[in-house]
C-alpha cells in the first residue's frame, strides 16, 4: 500500500516537473514572439498614421465610457483625463451605478451639470436610469445616472446612451494618457479587415505625479513593495504576455480598464454579460465566438504604446480579493462560453487557446500550489532526490526570474516609461525578488479563487480605490477596479 | 552515470538561464546607457539646429545654411537636420524652403536609394519620410510601390502620395482604386483621407473615375463620400444623381451626401425634388442619409414626408426627421403638434428630445413672449405636451424664470402657472 503511494505521489512529482517544463516552453515562445512583433511594432510607429488619423474628418468618433461606483476620491481625475484626450471626435458618458457617497454630487458640481430630459434607448437592457445630466459649456461630457446593476450593466447603460459606433471602457480609477485613444484607435482604421476590440497597456499609476489637469507630471515608482512586485508584473504580463498572444490573432484578454470595443458588434453579441465579475474577459471571448458563428472576417488586436494607469491595490487584503476576483472572472467567462472548448468551429480560438487557458492559467495555479507543498514534502521524507529538488526549483523560480528580467528587458528595449536609472535597478531587483514569496502567495490566492469556485462561490469581492496622487483619504464605500 | 547525466543536464539548464538572466540584466543596463547618450546628443543638436535653421529661415539666408548642415547620411547630425526640418515642415513653416533645403542636403536621393532594400520596414520608413519632405521628384519612384503584393507598403505609399499631393501622385491612385479597395490592400477609412488631402484638384480625377463605371459599389462610394467632403462643385451633381437609383444602398447614401449642400441648389434648383424619393428608401440609412440631405438644402418642399418619417421603424430615422423639421422653423409646428398629439408614442419622444438637443424651445419660449397669438399659442401647446410627456424642464425653466422677474410681463404666466 505504502509502496503504491509512494508511487503515485512520485508520479505526480514528475508530472509536477514536467507540467513546470511545459509551462516554461510556451513562456519562452510567448516570449520570443512577443519580442519580435515588439520589434516590428517599434518600426511601424515610425511610419504609422498616427498625425493622419487625428487630422482627417474621417476619424469615426469614440465614446469614452467611465463606470463609476462609490468613487468620489477618483471620479474627477479620470473624467478630467478623459476630456483631455488628444482625439478629434469623442464624448465622456460617466455611467454613476448607484452610487451611495457623493460620487454623483461631486460630479454634479463640479462640472455644474443640469438635468436634462434624454430618451434612454434599452438596446441592451439595464436597470432603470434615474436622470441624465449635461452642461452645454462641457458638451462631450454626459453623465447618467442609474439604479445600481454592476460595472457590465453600467457598461450596458453606456453603450445604450452613447452615439458614438465605437465606445472605450475606462476605470474610474484610472489615467489615460493625452494619445491613447488616437493610439488603440489607429489598428482599427488601417487594417481592411474589420476589428471589433483593440486593446491597450494598463500601467500602475500609484507613484506618478499628476498636475492640476491630471496630466502625468513625473514618473516615478512607489516605496510599497507590493506595488513594485505589481510594476513588475503589469510590465510582463502586457508587453509579452498579450503582445504575444496578439501575434498568433488568438487574444482573449483585454483589460476592462482601457479596451475599444465596436458598439454595433457588443450590442449584437448581447452586451456585456451582467453577473460575471470578470465583464470585459468575458465580452472578449463572446465577441470571438460571436464574430466566429457569423463567419465573419475580424480582428481582436492588443496594441503595445497606448497607456492607460490605473490603481493598484496597497495592501495584502485587496490584492488578495483583486487576484482572487480575476481568477474567478476567468473561471466563469471559460465556463459560460464552453461550447467553444476543443470546437474546431471556433478556429484555433477553441482548439488552441481556450484549452490552454484551462490547462495551464486555471489549473496552473492548483497544480503549481499542490506541486510546491508535495515536492518539499516528498524531498522531505526521503522519497525524491536532490537532482529532481533543483530541477524542480530551475523550472519554478528561476525561470520566473529570467521571464521577470525579459520583461524588463522589453520595456527597456521599448518604451521606457520609467526614466531614472534608480527606477531601472529597483525594477531589476523586483523582478528577482517577486519569485520568491510574491509569486507564490498570488499562486495561493488563485487557487482559492479555484476552490471557491468549485464550491459554488461566484460572487465578487470588491477593492477599494484610495485614490492616490493628490486626492486624500479613503472612500466610504467599496469601488470597483480593473 | 546516469545520475551524473542528469546533474550535469540540470546544471547545464540552471547555468544557462542564469547567464541568460545575468546577460538580460546587464543587456538592460548597458542599454540604457547607450540610449541615454545617443539622445541627449541628439536633443542637444536638434536644439542647435533648430535655432540656426529658423534664424536663417527668417532672415531670408536659406543658402548659407547648406555648408552648416551638410553631415554624413545615418549620422546623429543628419538624423538631427532631418527631425528638425521634418518638425518645421509638420507646423507648416517656409515649407518651400525646406523642400528646398532638404533637395540640397540629399535626403530625398538618400531615402530613394532605400526604396530599393529588401527590408520592408526601412523601404516604409523612406517612403513616409519622402511624403512628409513633400518630395515631388520621388513620385514616379513611388507609384510604382502602389502596385506591389506588399500591403503595409501600398498603404504607406498612398499616405505619402497624399502628403506631396500633385496631379501625377492623384492620378497614380485614383487610377489604382478598383485595387486598392477590392482586394482591401488599403483600408476604406485610410484612403479617404489620403485622397481628401489632394483638396479641390482632386474633384475632376474623382469625378473621372466614378464615371468610368469599372468601380466596384464600396470604392464608388468611398469616392462619393470623399466628394462630399470636398468643396461643393457643379460637376459633382450630375454624377452623384445618376446614382441616387444605384442598386447599392452605400452608393445611394453617399449620393446624397453629394447633393446635399445648399450651393448646389442654384446649378440645380430640383434637387429636392431630386431626392424626396428617397425618403421612402427600403433602407434605413439611406432615408436618414435623404433627411439630412433635405434638411441641408432647407427644403420645405418636402415637409409632409418629413412629417411621416417622425414614426419610422428606425429611431436614427424617426430622431433625424424630428430634427429637419425643427430645422426648418416655424413652418413646421403644425406637423410637430399633430405628430406630438398622434398615437406613436416613439415619433412624441424623438420630437420632444430633438427639441431640447437643438434647443427650439428656446425659440418656443421666446414666442411665449412674442405678439404673434398663433405662434405663441402653438408653441405653449407644444411646450405643455412635452411636459406631460415627461420633456418638462424647459417649461419648468420657462417658469422659474417668470418667477424670477414677476415685472417680465408675460402675458402667458397664468396659463402656465396650472401645470
Amino acid at each position: 500500500m505504502i509502496s503504491i503511494l509512494s508511487a503515485a505521489i512520485l508520479g505526480f512529482n514528475y508530472f509536477v516537473g514536467f507540467y513546470f517544463g511545459v509551462v516554461n516552453v510556451i513562456y519562452s515562445l510567448l516570449l520570443t514572439l512577443a519580442l519580435l512583433v515588439i520589434f516590428r511594432h517599434l518600426k511601424r510607429i515610425k511610419y504609422s498614421a498616427l498625425s493622419e488619423v487625428h487630422d482627417s474628418t474621417q476619424t469615426p468618433p469614440v465614446a469614452v465610457l467611465i463606470p463609476v461606483h462609490n468613487e468620489e476620491e477618483v471620479v474627477l481625475r479620470s473624467i478630467r483625463s478623459a476630456l483631455q484626450t488628444d482625439y478629434p471626435f469623442f464624448e465622456v458618458v460617466v455611467i454613476n451605478d448607484g452610487s451611495s457617497d457623493g460620487t454623483l454630487k461631486r460630479v454634479i458640481d463640479e462640472f455644474r451639470l443640469r438635468r436634462i430630459d434624454r430618451i434612454y434607448r434599452r438596446t441592451l437592457v439595464t436597470k432603470p436610469v434615474r436622470g441624465f445630466y449635461y452642461n452645454l459649456e462641457t458638451p462631450n461630457l454626459l453623465v447618467i445616472d442609474k439604479e445600481k446593476g454592476g460595472k457590465a450593466d453600467a457598461l450596458n447603460c453606456g453603450i445604450n446612451a452613447s452615439r458614438s459606433p465605437y465606445f472605450c471602457s475606462v476605470d474610474a480609477d484610472s489615467v489615460l494618457e493625452k494619445d491613447a485613444l488616437l493610439r488603440v484607435m489607429t489598428p482599427l482604421l488601417e487594417s481592411s479587415v474589420p476589428v471589433v476590440a483593440s486593446g491597450g497597456v494598463v500601467r500602475v499609476l500609484n507613484g506618478l505625479l499628476l498636475n492640476e489637469e491630471n496630466e502625468i507630471e513625473e514618473i516615478d515608482l512607489p516605496q510599497n513593495p507590493l506595488l513594485l512586485f505589481q510594476i513588475v508584473e503589469y510590465i510582463r504580463g502586457f508587453l509579452f504576455g498579450r503582445v504575444g498572444w496578439d501575434s498568433l490573432n488568438a487574444l482573449l484578454i483585454l483589460s476592462g480598464t482601457f479596451s475599444l470595443f465596436h458598439k454595433a458588434t457588443v450590442a449584437d453579441a448581447g452586451g456585456f454579460r451582467v453577473g460575471n465579475v470578470s465583464e470585459d474577459m468575458e465580452m472578449v471571448v463572446r465577441l470571438h465566438r460571436h464574430m466566429r458563428k457569423a463567419g465573419k472576417p475580424y480582428r481582436i488586436c492588443f496594441v503595445s504604446d497606448p497607456i492607460c494607469w490605473t490603481e493598484a491595490p496597497d495592501t495584502f487584503a485587496m490584492l488578495a480579493r483583486q487576484r482572487r476576483r480575476w481568477h474567478l472572472g476567468l473561471m466563469q467567462s471559460i465556463a459560460e462560453n464552453r461550447e467553444m472548448i476543443g470546437n474546431p468551429r471556433y478556429g484555433r480560438i477553441g482548439l488552441i487557446v481556450i484549452p490552454y487557458y484551462i490547462l495551464f492559467e486555471i489549473l496552473g495555479p492548483v497544480i503549481e500550489f499542490v506541486g510546491y507543498v508535495c515536492v518539499l514534502l516528498s524531498y522531505a521524507v526521503g522519497l525524491l532526490s536532490v537532482d529532481f529538488l533543483m530541477l524542480f526549483i530551475t523550472l519554478a523560480i528561476f525561470y520566473g526570474v529570467f521571464l521577470s528580467t525579459a520583461g524588463i528587458f522589453l520595456e527597456e528595449l521599448t518604451f521606457r516609461r520609467y526614466p531614472r536609472w534608480r527606477h531601472l535597478f529597483r525594477l531589476l531587483l523586483y523582478g528577482v525578488f517577486e519569485n520568491f514569496g510574491y509569486r507564490q502567495i498570488n499562486t495561493f490566492w488563485r487557487f482559492q479563487a479555484f476552490l471557491q469556485y468549485w464550491l459554488g462561490r461566484h460572487s465578487w469581492e470588491y477593492v477599494e480605490n484610495k485614490g492616490t496622487n493628490g486626492t486624500n483619504g479613503t472612500k466610504g464605500g467599496a469601488a470597483w477596479t480593473m | 552515470m546516469q545520475d551524473k547525466i542528469i546533474i550535469i543536464v540540470i546544471l547545464a539548464i540552471i547555468a544557462i538561464l542564469v547567464t541568460l538572466t545575468v546577460g538580460l540584466f546587464f543587456a538592460s543596463i548597458i542599454r540604457r546607457g547607450l540610449h541615454d547618450r545617443k539622445y541627449r546628443e541628439l536633443d542637444r543638436l536638434r536644439s542647435s539646429y533648430r535655432a540656426m535653421v529658423l534664424e536663417a529661415l527668417e532672415s531670408g539666408r536659406v543658402s548659407s545654411l547648406w555648408f552648416d548642415l551638410s553631415a554624413p547620411p545615418a549620422s546623429s547630425a543628419w538624423q538631427a537636420i532631418e527631425d528638425v526640418l521634418l518638425g518645421l515642415m509638420a507646423d507648416g513653416k517656409y515649407p518651400s524652403d525646406i523642400t528646398a533645403l532638404f533637395l540640397a542636403l540629399g535626403y530625398p536621393a538618400f531615402h530613394e536609394k532605400r526604396l530599393a532594400e529588401r527590408n520592408a520596414q526601412a523601404r516604409a520608413q523612406s517612403i513616409n519620410k519622402l511624403g512628409k519632405m513633400k518630395s515631388g521628384g520621388s513620385v514616379p519612384l513611388l507609384i510604382p510601390l502602389l502596385d506591389g503584393e506588399n500591403r503595409e507598403i501600398a498603404s504607406v505609399t498612398v499616405r505619402a502620395l497624399g502628403n506631396i499631393g500633385g496631379g501625377p501622385a492623384l492620378a497614380a491612385i485614383v487610377d489604382r482604386l478598383p485595387r486598392l479597395i477590392g482586394n482591401g490592400v488599403v483600408a476604406g477609412k485610410a484612403l479617404e483621407t489620403t485622397l481628401l488631402a489632394f483638396g479641390a484638384e482632386a474633384v475632376p480625377a474623382l469625378i473621372g473615375r466614378l464615371s468610368s463605371g469599372d468601380l466596384h459599389p464600396h470604392a464608388a462610394a468611398i469616392v462619393l463620400e470623399v466628394l462630399s467632403r470636398l468643396p461643393a462643385d457643379e460637376r459633382m451633381i450630375s454624377p452623384a444623381a445618376e446614382r441616387l437609383g444605384h442598386e447599392n444602398p452605400e452608393v445611394r447614401s453617399k449620393a446624397l451626401k453629394v447633393l446635399g449642400r445648399p450651393d448646389h441648389l442654384s446649378s440645380c434648383p430640383d434637387l429636392p425634388g431630386r431626392i424626396a424619393p428617397l425618403l421612402r428608401d427600403p433602407v434605413w440609412y439611406v432615408r436618414l442619409q435623404a433627411i439630412r440631405s433635405l434638411s441641408m438644402l432647407k427644403s420645405a418642399q418636402s415637409i409632409g414626408d418629413l412629417g411621416k418619417l417622425v414614426s419610422d421603424e428606425k429611431w436614427h430615422v424617426r430622431n433625424e426627421a424630428a430634427r429637419a423639421l425643427l430645422l426648418l422653423g416655424d413652418c413646421s409646428l403644425d406637423f410637430l403638434i399633430e405628430a406630438l398629439t398622434g398615437r406613436d408614442q416613439y415619433a412624441k419622444d424623438s420630437i420632444c428630445e430633438e427639441i431640447e438637443n437643438t434647443n427650439f424651445h428656446a425659440r418656443l419660449i421666446g414666442h411665449l413672449a412674442a405678439h404673434d397669438d398663433s405662434l405663441g399659442d402653438k408653441s405653449l401647446r407644444i411646450l405643455e405636451i412635452m411636459y406631460t410627456l415627461g420633456f418638462s424642464i424647459p417649461l419648468e425653466e420657462y417658469r422659474n424664470g417668470l418667477r424670477g422677474a414677476p415685472q417680465s410681463g408675460d402675458k402667458r404666466e397664468g396659463q402656465t402657472s396650472g401645470l
